[in-house]
């Protein structure tokens, strides 16, 4: 391969793994919100627990209380703690994958750069 | 990494320091900001609370000023100090007793507090794992320097 070549392919190789620490950090930030979702879903979910069963529950949407039944309350909050749990188990997932990817990546920049010097060595001694 | 034991940082290369360096920087900036929204949380608890000291002393019928804005009040009359509406987060408003209001914002503090705890612990051991790294890091630059044939030529 001539060293022109190698050059664009390596540069190809570093814009493909700028994308994936790109994608790994929307990843993390993902991981992040989801986070601090649960804690708050959780917290509520545990309130909602210590509530007598007669207790009034509004529920703000827009800009209206809207009454809402305790019972109906607590299965909505379940329903989006268990969304949450699911994706956070799919961010994690990609993000597994994505360290997998990124450690590949790296290894074969690493090989192409000795390529590279390889090559050069040899073009200078022509 | 510190916490894995197995691996000793000064075994560690400049690169490899550079990069937990880097790391450490980025946690330590997080765990700071965490916790100063948390200490701004407990702030607004703590108001909370008081506000419910207040209420309960207060009889049906006190006067009282509404805010509509921050600016704008209107003139109010207190129907009954022993019922609030409180915020239980995700869009969710419970009407309880006052007493019982109490209780709930009692119970957030004492949280925020436990996590404020656990912040603080996690601030002060990253602190020192990044202390750790920077002496391990800069002798291994002052090692390179002294190792340099420049200087080994004297």
């Amino acid at each position: 391969m001539s060293l022109d070549t190698l050059r664009g392919e390596f540069e190809k190789e570093i814009a493909a793994f700028k994308q994936l620490e790109k994608d790994r950090e929307k990843y993390v930030a993902n991981r992040q919100t989801l986070e601090s979702q649960l804690t708050e879903n959780q917290m509520v979910k545990e309130e909602l627990d210590l509530l007598g069963d007669e207790s009034k529950v509004f529920k703000l949407i827009g800009a209206v209380l809207v009454k809402v039944e305790l019972a109906e309350a607590r299965s909505q909050v379940e329903k989006r703690l268990e969304y949450i749990q699911g994706e956070t188990k799919r961010v994690e997932d990609q993000l597994t994958d994505s360290t997998v990817k990124t450690k590949n990546k790296q290894k074969k920049l690493s090989e192409m750069q000795e390529q590279i010097q390889k090559a050069f060595a040899t073009a200078g001694k022509k | 990494m510190a916490e894995s034991g197995a691996v000793q940082i000064s075994q560690l290369s400049v690169e490899q320091l550079n990069h937990l360096q880097k790391q450490l920087e980025e946690e330590l900036t997080f765990f700071a900001t965490s916790l100063e929204s948390l200490r701004g949380f407990a702030e607004k608890v703590t108001q909370s609370v008081q506000a419910v000291d207040d209420l309960q002393k207060k009889e049906r019928g006190a006067a009282s000023l509404i805010p509509l804005t921050e600016s704008m009040y209107i003139r109010g009359e207190l129907m009954d100090p022993q019922t609030t509406l409180v915020e239980l987060g995700t869009g969710f408003y419970a009407e309880v007793p006052t007493t019982k209001a109490k209780d709930f914002f009692e119970r957030k503090h004492r949280k925020i507090v436990e996590n404020t705890e656990k912040i603080e612990k996690i601030l002060s051991e990253k602190r020192f794992t990044l202390s750790a790294i920077t002496e391990a890091l800069q002798a291994k630059i002052a090692d390179q320097i002294s190792n340099l044939p420049l200087n080994a030529a004297k």
